[in-house]
């Protein structure tokens, strides 16, 4: 009989962000070495490139095609690469609910500094935690509450962080951000909901056995550093806003415009570049080496061409698509993307 | 306190921070030396006389800086007292500590009485001095960089001794951030190892895994003796060494000043010269300098100097350079330069807690008025000692300001030259002096 852990963890990536997730298993390993930790896999392994579990910091990688999604490769061409790594995020949290575990996710761009050990006696007091973007108003930074702002564009609750435990109010609310994940998870903030994260801004009201998490040694990053400067002290110890560092957010980090988010809001704080060049380094230590330049393998139609996202969001929109084009990936003539670029104007 | 204006000196350091690793930058040229040869050089040496055995991480008749100018000092002083002083120092030197696996970095350079003698392994040197046992002997260790301390610790329990001098010049005995600074750029104090510091720290991982517990067994094996150049860097070693087993501690300055007050006004010629002296490096307090010379590069009250080497980097903002090199030649030469440039202010700005700072005796020596900071080591009990020879600044953004409005002036309108003089105290010389035994320390008397 297999043993449920009492944690199971997962995070959800393709396989340019395999650096970022072997970080994220390294840092669980150390700070929270029982829990078992999944890597649910939105890619393809190209020809010639191998992940070797013994060598892996994951317990499991699960793939698309393992979800309870119907036709999980026609589904994944309705998602760019961001979309489709959030989307699974409910069938995911549905399958690991399923075996009894109580589950924490975590997105592939966070890293432990100190465990989570109160996670699993919160959650047997919630159905579910979440941390919001902001624990206060902004008050330093650029000009203009830019992060309240951009939290109401883009949700209150990050969603790089959740947990859920399997309690009759932890399944429906899986269930209900599953279902709506499968047809609804679209990067189009303003427009439409965004991704995974705004729908949840229903759950307080939908779930009354929510609950939000206050610790801001959570889920730093650079939309709440202005109000949780991270400070080094002479004892050794990393705090975030005067209380321990848990977990930091390292989003879009690997771009300039991930530090310059940081520098914005960093203050007089230099320590917050030392986590920022340490976790530089662990990254270049867990580079996915072998990898092709720009690999995803959804990204391309079969002949190479990359697919655009407006294709992407034709085949979504058009039930007459989806009935006509089996293989909507296909090229050549009497595919999806013939007809599409024959539309096309220009 | 937060510095706003070093956020970008500091980040551009953090960025481009390295672990050390063992590799050898240079390489002492000299003969090798069989063990039957060495022990008839050491042999020949009259019994009467003692012998002090001396380790640190370069040939101090090459290489220049604060460390050299110590051992060359201990030197001169035991020589004066009728010792003989055999030096050894890795004949292959390198920033970083090497394997205890490494056959190569165990050769030694050898010096006695400041002539090269030749290389041989630390193995054959023990052999050699426990052949031999000098009737009286003593040890000391000023630097371990670049050494193995298993085999210093070899040689030294060879020639029968136990307890010798280990010095505090930097906190290489604390971590391999020798300055103490956390990835090259913020002081950091020497947290306990495995600290969440440490973790993220580039140096925190050979901490962790090499450099700390080799160290320790060193300590344990030896149970020195501590001589720190002054009472902040012993006070900042002993925070963070409360694992290393020791026989005492004290202080030992390495340099005594002498000032008298002169008749020069300051800025006579015009401008006020601002110097830097020493090293444009990160850790001497260089970015800092920069800052302050970009900002008042147009500004007629100053001239900007660096006095020192320019190592080929590149000095910008107007910035003036004299050279000067302290070496066994020339050991006034800093202060040579300082006096002949004119120089009205040193800024001694180091981003690191200096142990002793020659360079401030030598400014001070050489009529200059000092401006440090309250986290610059040493530099505040030197100005507290030398009263009106200089200002101690909570931060830089105070230094700015002092800069901006006409602090300056005032501090030194009134103010004349003082000229002063440098007398080495002999490093390990003046301790066992202190102790009565700069006469002849029985060996016996330094066993377990």
């Amino acid at each position: 009989m297999r043993c449920v852990p009492d944690i199971h963890c997962f995070t959800s990536a393709n396989l340019a962000y395999l650096d970022r997730a072997r970080v994220l298993g390294e840092s669980l390993r150390r700070h929270q070495p029982g829990w078992r930790f999944t890597l649910c896999l939105t890619d393809a392994l190209p020809e010639g490139f191998t992940l070797d579990l013994a060598a892996e910091p994951f317990d499991d990688v699960v793939r698309l095609e393992e979800l309870d999604i119907p036709e999980p490769r026609r589904w994944a061409f309705g998602h760019d690469i961001v979309e489709l790594s959030t989307a699974v995020k409910g069938p995911m949290l549905c399958r690991l609910l399923g075996t009894g575990a109580k589950v924490v996710y975590l997105d592939p761009d966070i890293a432990l500094f100190a465990p989570l050990d109160d996670l699993p006696g919160l959650l047997d007091r919630h159905d579910l935690l979440v941390t919001p973007h902001m624990l206060a108003p902004e008050d330093r930074g650029p000009p203009g509450p830019i992060n309240e702002f951009n939290t109401l564009r883009h949700g209150v609750f990050n969603l790089g962080f959740l947990a859920v435990r399997p309690s009759p109010d932890g399944l429906r609310f899986a269930q209900w951000w599953r279902d709506r994940l499968l047809d609804h998870c679209l990067d189009d903030a303003g427009n439409h909901p965004f991704t995974d994260q705004e729908w949840v801004d229903l759950a307080p009201g939908f779930f009354p056995g929510l609950h939000i998490l206050r610790d801001p040694g959570l889920n730093v990053a650079c939309w709440n550093l202005s109000r949780r400067p991270v400070t080094i002290g002479g004892d050794g110890a990393i705090r975030a806003g005067g209380v321990p560092l848990r977990f930091f957010h390292f989003t879009q980090i690997q771009r300039a415009v991930g530090e310059e988010a940081i520098a914005a809001f960093a203050g007089d704080d230099t320590a917050v570049f030392e986590l920022v060049a340490w976790y530089r380094r662990r990254l270049a230590a867990h580079a996915a080496t072998g990898l092709p330049e720009g690999w995803w393998a959804y990204g391309c139609y079969a002949d190479g061409r990359p697919i655009p996202r407006a294709h992407r969001r034709a085949w979504r929109a058009s039930a007459e698509l989806r009935a006509r084009f089996a293989d909507p990936f296909a090229a050549g003539p009497g595919s999806l993307a013939e007809h599409l670029l024959a539309q096309s104007p220009g | 306190m937060p510095d706003r204006v070093l956020i970008p000196a500091r980040r551009a350091q953090i960025a481009q921070a390295r672990p050390a690793h063992h590799a050898p930058h240079a390489a002492t040229a000299g003969k090798p030396l069989s063990r039957d040869a060495l022990a008839a050089l050491l042999s020949a040496l009259p019994r009467r006389q003692p012998l002090l055995l001396s380790f640190s991480h370069d040939d101090v008749m090459q290489a220049c800086g604060g460390v050299q100018n110590a051992v060359r000092e201990e030197m001169a002083a035991l020589r004066k007292a009728g010792w003989h002083y055999l030096h050894a120092s890795p004949a292959e030197p390198s920033l970083a500590m090497p394997p205890p696996a490494d056959a190569a970095a165990s050769l030694l350079a050898l010096r006695l009485d400041g002539v090269a003698i030749g290389t041989a392994p630390a193995a054959c040197l023990a052999a050699a001095l426990g052949a031999l046992r000098p009737a009286r002997l003593h040890a000391v260790v000023h630097h371990l960089i670049g050494l193995q301390p298993e085999a210093v610790a070899d040689v030294i329990e060879a020639a029968g001794l136990r307890h010798p001098i280990v010095w505090v010049h930097d906190f290489f005995s604390l971590c391999p951030s020798y300055r103490l600074l956390r990835n090259d750029a913020v002081p950091c104090g020497a947290p306990p190892r495995g600290s969440q510091a440490c973790d993220i720290c580039v140096h925190g991982e050979q901490r962790e895994a090499m450099h700390g517990p080799r160290i320790a067994r060193f300590f344990e094996r030896m149970r020195p003796f501590v001589l720190a150049p002054s009472g902040s860097a012993l006070a900042l070693w002993r925070a963070g060494a409360a694992g290393l087993p020791r026989i005492g501690e004290a202080v030992q300055p390495l340099m005594r000043l002498g000032t008298a007050p002169g008749t020069l006004p300051h800025g006579a010629g015009g401008a006020l010269r601002i110097a830097h002296p020493g090293m444009r490096d990160y850790g001497k307090g260089w970015p800092v300098f920069e800052i302050l010379a970009a900002r008042f590069a147009a500004d007629p009250r100053y001239a900007f100097w660096q006095i020192g080497e320019d190592e080929a980097r590149p000095a910008a903002h107007g910035i003036r350079h004299r050279p000067a090199r302290v070496g066994p030649a020339t050991p006034h030469a800093m202060v040579d330069a300082i006096t002949e440039t004119g120089i009205d202010v040193a800024l001694l700005w180091p981003l690191w807690p200096e142990t002793f700072c020659y360079v401030a005796h030598e400014a001070i020596a050489a009529g200059a008025f000092i401006v440090t900071h309250q986290g610059a080591g040493n530099l505040p009990a030197l100005l507290r000692d030398h009263p009106g020879s200089g200002v101690v600044l909570p931060d830089t953004e105070a230094l700015l300001a002092l800069f901006d409005g006409d602090g300056l002036a005032r501090a030194l309108g009134a103010r004349r030259r003082q000229f002063g003089a440098l007398l080495p105290l002999g490093g390990s010389a003046a301790w066992l002096a202190r102790r009565g035994e700069q006469d002849l320390p029985a060996r016996h008397a330094m066993r377990a």
